[in-house]
């Protein structure tokens, strides 16, 4: 359906955007003297490469670091350590977004942009439709006069909305129109990568499947990469061509999205997949009920700190770190014993994903 | 076997400065004990109004205007006969001997329904003693007790421990203990899960599902989720715009459902089947206007199977039995068979 979105390599330099090592910690402080007690290693090594037009899935549970991903390409928060290629469309050579000055981050700014998960707060109440889509257009200095209504109009109907609605306010409108509000706003500087924050988490089901068929078509038409972020293991699997699966800051998995779903290599994938609700109550699948709660950021487990809940975990998982080995093409997986285990995929498992 | 619990053409109204809202409209179910009915609709449909009103906390402007609630009397005490719990005042001491007693309820975040100054076993052992006759000592051996069955590690300790010092699944686990503590007959969970990982929600289906067998109660499960509804009910009721539209066992209504409403919802969820990166199948338009009095189909002019036949718009609603437990309310099926 897309011959010309080919699945890349990570290491393909014609990457739009490329994160290589990526960690990002919080110090917690303490007492009176604000006391640096300790890390929250939010984002601890990670990895990905996303190429022009392609849809990059990341997902995990809440607290996995996934949203801080996305921020820290959005240059909301400066990486600890690691570093963000991204290459300007213009044919200029590759920047690092982690080590640029904010006044080199201005010109980029345009070519990536974010959508949030809450409609009802990314939009300021104060100002009508027209105001928020031509806002990025007038500080940029793209538009002025008929152009700047011109692309506005454009705008709007791109979303699937109406120029009658440019004169509202956002509280006339539902989520759903909301959040074609939210796209429209960040379409309007002609970005090439897309931060999608869990776009659809607010929205009910028949809207959220709405806003998923114009992410998409918007694609189709524009050609721009999306980093799409999400915990919802059924839209990531419908939406993305390859995904990195994080667990408490680290990748597990980095897999086009076919292999991940159908050969899991990590035991975390095969249990987060049996665990999805199905609603074909005929598939009765094997359900992998994983003890505890995902590890505490703060203080990690030693060596995988998957370990304590995995139910394949050996003496070495305890105080070794896999590293993320390739062992497919483009196939990579953090897990010891990813080469011994068989694990079974969506389809065995009967998870209707 | 009589059902539990009985609700028969539930209205609940909200009154307010600009129109009456019919956030529940004519419902009607019953629940047995040990089974699981599943309440499921998109947000404004009403599915938590129902479960409010059960428990008699609707908050105001709303009010019961019409229907019955029925509670059987507990097994063995043939002195006291059904009991209607809209003809009972919300603030009443029966009703409030009702509450937690017989019909006990779970939110979905659990932080906002702790109190954040008590320690969760304080708050266990109240609702223990306000119900029961026991010795303090007895309460807190009787919670520690609980919370070990829900789950949660090293009970002893964790009994003294603040709402914040838990994390969200545990947090749920102890929200269940004290629902579940003083042993009710009907659990009313308004999405429990929701605020959860899906590890963790899988864990918590699990927990409900082994409690039922272990103590027997009827659950009215309220979530917006399709497949968690289908993992964890016997049958589904679906609502729209405060009105059942179709009514089924669990592998009845997701295999063969009738109603298109459903059929729309179903197909709006990426599945296995769907083809990746394809078009999904959505619902146009919006809900109707919530101060609208609908007579006919409320699914009306959003029906794509319909055809806009004058039929569904004029027919009055009714909800008929179309097999086994199965009842749909959409006119054309009721006219087919």
């Amino acid at each position: 359906m897309y011959p010309h979105l080919r699945v890349r390599r990570l290491s393909d330099s014609e990457n739009l955007l490329e994160v290589t090592d990526l960690k990002k910690y919080f110090p917690v402080q303490k007492g009176l003297f604000r006391k640096v007690v300790g890390y929250i290693k939010a984002v601890d090594g990670v990895s990905f490469s996303i190429g022009a037009g392609e849809t990059l899935g990341l997902v995990g549970e809440s607290g996995c670091g996934k949203t801080t991903v996305g921020r820290m390409i959005m240059g909301a928060y400066r990486p600890t350590q690691g570093s963000i290629w991204f290459k300007p469309p213009n044919g200029s050579a590759r920047v690092d977004l982690a080590a640029i000055e904010p006044s080199e981050m201005k010109p980029l700014r345009p070519y990536i942009q974010m959508v949030f998960q809450d409609p009802f707060a990314s939009l300021n109440p104060r100002m009508t439709i027209r105001e928020i889509l031509a806002e990025p257009l007038v500080v940029n200095k793209v538009a002025k006069g008929h152009e700047l209504e011109d692309r506005i109009r454009q705008l709007i109907e791109l979303v699937g909305l109406q120029v009658y609605h440019l004169n509202r306010y956002p509280h006339a409108f539902s989520g759903g129109q909301r959040q074609r509000i939210s796209i429209a706003r960040a379409l309007a500087l002609y970005p090439k990568l897309l931060v999608a924050d869990e776009p659809t988490s607010a929205l009910d089901v028949s809207v959220q499947a709405q806003i998923v068929n114009l992410a998409l078509e918007i694609q189709e038409r524009l050609g721009l990469a999306y980093l799409f972020i999400s915990h919802d293991l059924g839209l990531i699997r419908h939406f993305s061509q390859r995904i990195v699966l994080m667990y408490v800051g680290k990748v597990v998995e980095y897999a086009p999205s076919q292999n991940l779903f159908n050969q899991p290599r990590h035991p975390y994938t095969e249990a987060l997949m049996s665990n999805v609700p199905s609603t074909r109550p005929e598939m009765v699948g094997r359900k992998i009920i994983l003890k505890g709660d995902p590890a505490d950021p703060m203080n990690a487990p030693s060596g995988c700190s998957f370990h304590p809940r995995c139910l394949y975990a050996q003496e070495v998982c305890s105080h070794v770190v896999p590293p993320l080995m390739e062992v497919d093409s483009g196939h990579l997986v953090a897990c010891h014993f990813s080469d011994s285990l068989l694990l079974t995929g969506c389809d065995a498992l009967g998870c209707a994903l | 076997m009589p059902p539990v619990l009985e609700v028969k053409d539930l209205r609940v109204h909200f009154f307010l400065d600009e129109g009456v809202v019919r956030a529940v409209d004519g419902v009607t179910f019953s629940v047995e004990s040990g089974k699981t009915l599943g309440i499921v609709g998109e947000s404004g449909s009403g599915k938590s109004v129902i479960g409010q009103s059960i428990l008699r906390i609707v908050p105001s402007p709303g009010r019961i205007v019409d229907g019955k609630i029925l509670l059987r009397p507990e097994d063995g005490n043939v002195s006291s006969s059904v009991l209607d719990l809209v003809s009972v005042g919300p603030y009443s001491r029966r009703m409030r001997s009702i509450r937690g007693r017989d019909v006990a309820m779970i939110f979905q975040e659990p932080m906002n329904s702790f109190s954040p100054v008590h320690t969760i076993g304080s708050q266990i052992i109240e609702a223990l003693r306000l119900h029961s006759d026991v010795s303090k000592a007895e309460a807190r051996n009787r919670a520690v007790e609980m919370l070990g069955k829900v789950g949660i590690p090293d009970p002893e300790n964790r009994i003294d421990a603040y709402p914040h010092q838990l994390s969200g699944g545990m947090r749920q686990r102890a929200m269940i203990s004290m629902a579940l503590v003083c042993n009710p007959r009907i659990l009313i969970a308004d999405e429990p899960t929701t605020a959860l990982d899906v590890t963790i929600q899988a864990q918590i289906l699990e927990l409900l599902k082994n409690l039922q067998e272990e103590f027997g109660m009827a659950i009215l499960f309220i979530s917006h989720n399709l497949g968690v509804i289908a993992e964890i009910s016997d049958d589904v009721l679906v609502v729209y715009f405060g009105r059942v539209m179709e009514q089924a066992p669990v592998d009845t209504l997701f295999e063969e459902c009738f109603h298109p409403y459903t059929r729309a919802l179903l197909m709006s969820v990426p599945g296995i089947d769907t083809p990746v990166r394809s078009h999904l199948a959505t619902i146009d338009g919006t809900l109707p206007d919530a101060f609208e009095s609908i007579a006919g189909c409320p699914f009306f002019g959003r029906c794509t199977e319909c055809g806009g036949d004058s039929i569904c718009r004029d027919n009055p609603y009714e909800l008929t039995e179309v097999g086994d437990r199965h009842f749909v309310a959409c006119p054309r099926m009721c006219i087919r068979i």
